[in-house]
């Protein structure tokens, strides 16, 4: 596996480590942890409402818990669902400290113009406005839909895996699903309309 | 009851909705982990008494990446780091070989790094990289060299699968499996080729591969997302 390096074989040498069980992978280092789902636990965390200049120390946060756990963690559950579930976490205790003003426009209007209705020359700027609009979009959504949304459509975990990791039903899965996606839907669709009416007198 | 189809696979959804979503799923941080491996390591060190769990190789005091050695080996934990990254969030590629570009410290690599499978002499295409001067690692270059190259292979791979060409993608990975046929990066091609075929419409041909996979590593991460893809079928 890519994750096993160096430094665990020093470990090996110095016998600290136990005896792995055959049929399990040995488990990862921190560092390579680190390096290897640092933009992936920075972008969930973004996804799940942790702003732009909050989220590298969040993310830090979490790989703190990340060294404090990684000895427990299990092959059995993917690392990646196993670190979502250390974000979820995290980004809510993000939202329950210090009122957060959201600082991310709701209004149709301003998210139309984020949106860049214009043609944009430059790709880097035009791809920054969707992601603001995007954000904006999925700030409206309430909090137990905006998860569910998030892991099914953007982290492409399964209804079951969003039960378990969630501790809910499947059912509540999807109906929160439902929900969000009507939400999501309609709010896209109206900032696409205000870009259009927008363009239309010119 | 099987999930619903996602959003984004979906070809009903307008392109706005697609797009809002991509850009979501593609945030990606200004700094990558490798630029922000000395903050945390700093942040561990300061952790009270931080007992370095069997196993986890970890100790607050190490990890600094410091020295060239260090800053090689953790160039080429970027390219395994950027490409679990792409394969798990389809993070933007592009920027991510860019870094890749440049030249390694030159007391490069005195630490032998473990790649799962060192790729063979003989799959070397001189890559337009350029090649600083080593003096006593050249081999070890080269391989960086070649990583980069089977990087940006897959990358291409990858944008052409995003950009809705999965046959332009499958050619692109069999080219990358005639060049590097045991190279670092063999489990992420062969997951970007199952999605590439799925795309082209041999779901079975993809199903196949997924399987064969799982079977082949079952504890890798790549597994339980391809679990899932078996599973949806």
């Amino acid at each position: 596996m890519l994750l096993r390096r160096q430094e665990d074989r020093r470990d090996d040498k110095a016998g600290s480590e136990p005896p792995l069980d055959a049929a399990r992978a040995p488990v990862p280092s921190f560092r390579d942890v680190y390096l290897t789902y640092y933009d992936f636990v920075w972008g969930a965390l973004r996804r799940l409402g942790v702003r732009d200049q909050d989220a590298n120390d969040v993310a830090q946060k979490v790989f703190i818990v990340v060294h404090l756990k990684l000895s427990t963690f299990e092959n059995r559950a993917s690392l990646r669902t196993w670190l979502f579930r250390i974000c979820l976490n995290a980004a809510s205790d993000y939202r329950r400290s210090a009122p957060i003003r959201r600082e991310v426009t709701t209004e149709p209007a301003e998210i139309a113009s984020l949106s860049g209705a214009q043609e944009d020359a430059l790709e880097e700027r035009e791809s920054r406005r969707r992601v603001a609009a995007a954000e904006a979009i999925l700030a409206k959504l309430p909090e137990a839909q905006r998860v569910v949304f998030v892991l099914f459509e953007l982290e492409e975990m399964s209804g079951n895996e969003i039960a378990k990791t969630l501790g809910i039903s499947v059912g509540t899965v999807r109906s929160r699903l439902r929900l969000a996606r009507a939400l999501f839907l309609r709010e896209a669709k109206r900032v696409s309309e205000h870009s259009a009416r927008k363009l239309a007198p010119q | 009851m099987s999930d619903p189809e996602r959003l984004l696979e979906s070809h009903v959804v307008d392109t706005d909705v697609r797009d809002l979503l991509e850009s979501l799923r593609r945030m990606k941080p200004e700094r990558s982990g490798l630029q922000t491996w000395g903050a945390m390591a700093a942040k561990l060190a300061k952790l009270p008494t931080v007992v370095p769990a069997p196993g986890t190789g970890v100790h607050p005091s190490i990890p600094v990446a410091g020295g060239a050695s260090k800053a090689a080996l953790a160039l080429k934990i970027g390219v395994i780091a950027v490409t679990a990254a792409m394969v798990g969030t389809g993070a933007l590629w592009v920027r991510s070989v860019d870094t890749l570009a440049e030249p390694a410290p030159s007391a490069a690599l005195t630490a032998p790094v473990a790649m799962p499978d060192p790729p063979s002499t003989e799959a070397a295409p001189t890559p337009d990289a350029p090649t600083p001067k080593v003096e006593n690692s050249a081999p070890s270059m080269s391989r960086s060299s070649r990583l980069e190259a089977e990087a940006s292979l897959l990358a291409k791979a990858r944008v052409q699968l995003r950009g809705g060409s999965p046959e332009a993608a499958l050619s692109t990975l069999s080219k990358l499996q005639r060049e590097f046929p045991s190279g670092a990066l063999t489990q992420e091609r062969d997951v970007v080729t199952v999605e590439a075929l799925a795309a082209s419409g041999s779901a079975s041909a993809a199903a196949h591969k997924a399987q064969a996979f799982i079977a082949a590593h079952p504890t890798s991460p790549h597994s339980a997302t391809l679990q899932r893809f078996v599973e949806a079928k």
